[in-house]
């Protein structure tokens, strides 16, 4: 190609934009626009309470809370266990010679006479 | 509504003449969004952050710059960022560097919706040339030659000097001169 016809060419192709016309968004900018405010706000406050409950403050706090709670639970649930065997050994003994029986009916018996 | 009523209703809070803003500077916005993503999509997007912001910030505007130009400097900020973040997709990543497809790395022809029928190639040509030079080059060589910006209102978006933006402007025809000479002649 000669240095005159790659020049215009050139010049041609920098110049090409001058007549264009304007391109326009979709129509309804706007609404959409508002939907999208409306949606991020939407977004927005759940991020809103996630970053509140990320801050250290009240994120270690809270995990303490929950930690001592479950400990709690499952201290209260679980049973002593040698309060309770003592406890039942000495059910089993006064049921195996039902002795609270024996001992109340002879009460009453005695009462009658 | 005109540049003064608006800036003035924008200092007494009126947020009301939001709907009034989108309506008078949309083609304005878009169309520098296109000529900077050259997509239409993306433009679309970075069109409705850029109102979304100026919705935000309405009640902090000073009357330090127009209304338009401090549009324009929101507009150019988002897509800019957009670019940015987009090429920090396309390079990042080891994995994806090593399995993605080496065709991907040309730019796709950009057709501007309103380039004239006749100028639509050339114009696909210039666009392409355009993302080759540097970002203040190519902003300056838009915002005057594409959005037919007067030197004075681009120093006052780019927030430099007269001097500065002529100088830029020149720079950048000589680069694009170039650029499209190589591109001519290695197509024959």
């Amino acid at each position: 190609m000669d240095k005159n016809k790659l020049d215009k060419l050139v010049e041609e192709t920098i110049n090409s934009m001058d007549a264009a016309d304007p391109a326009m968004p979709a129509p309804f900018l706007l609404t959409r626009i508002k939907a999208r405010m409306d949606l991020e706000n939407a977004a927005g406050a759940w991020e809103k309470v996630s970053a509140f409950l990320a801050k250290p403050l009240v994120a270690f706090p809270a995990l303490t809370l929950v930690l001592a709670l479950n400990f709690w639970i499952i201290k209260s649930s679980v049973p002593d266990n040698s309060v309770s065997n003592a406890a039942d050994y000495s059910k089993v003994s006064t049921d195996d010679y039902s002795l609270s029986t024996a001992t109340s009916l002879f009460d009453i018996e005695t009462a009658q006479r | 509504m005109n540049q003064a009523d608006l800036t003035a209703k924008i200092q007494n809070g009126d947020t009301s003449v939001f709907p009034d803003i989108v309506e008078q500077c949309q083609q304005m916005v878009y169309n520098t969004a296109l000529s900077i993503v050259q997509n239409e999509a993306d433009a679309e997007d970075i069109t409705q952050e850029v109102f979304i912001e100026v919705y935000e910030n309405l009640t902090e505007f000073r009357q330090e710059a127009q209304v338009n130009t401090w549009i324009y400097r929101i507009t150019i900020n988002k897509a800019l960022d957009f670019e940015k973040r987009k090429k920090r997709q396309k390079h990042g990543g080891l994995l994806k560097r090593i399995f993605s497809v080496r065709a991907e790395e040309e730019p796709i022809n950009f057709n501007h919706p309103g380039a004239q029928l006749d100028n639509k190639e050339k114009a696909a040509v210039l666009f392409r040339a355009l993302k080759k030079l540097p970002e203040n080059q190519q902003l300056a060589f838009t915002l005057h030659k594409i959005e037919g910006l007067p030197y004075k209102e681009v120093a006052a978006i780019m927030e430099t000097s007269l001097y500065a933006v002529e100088s830029l402007i020149a720079r950048g025809k000589t680069s694009l001169k170039k650029i499209l000479e190589d591109y001519y002649q290695s197509s024959e």
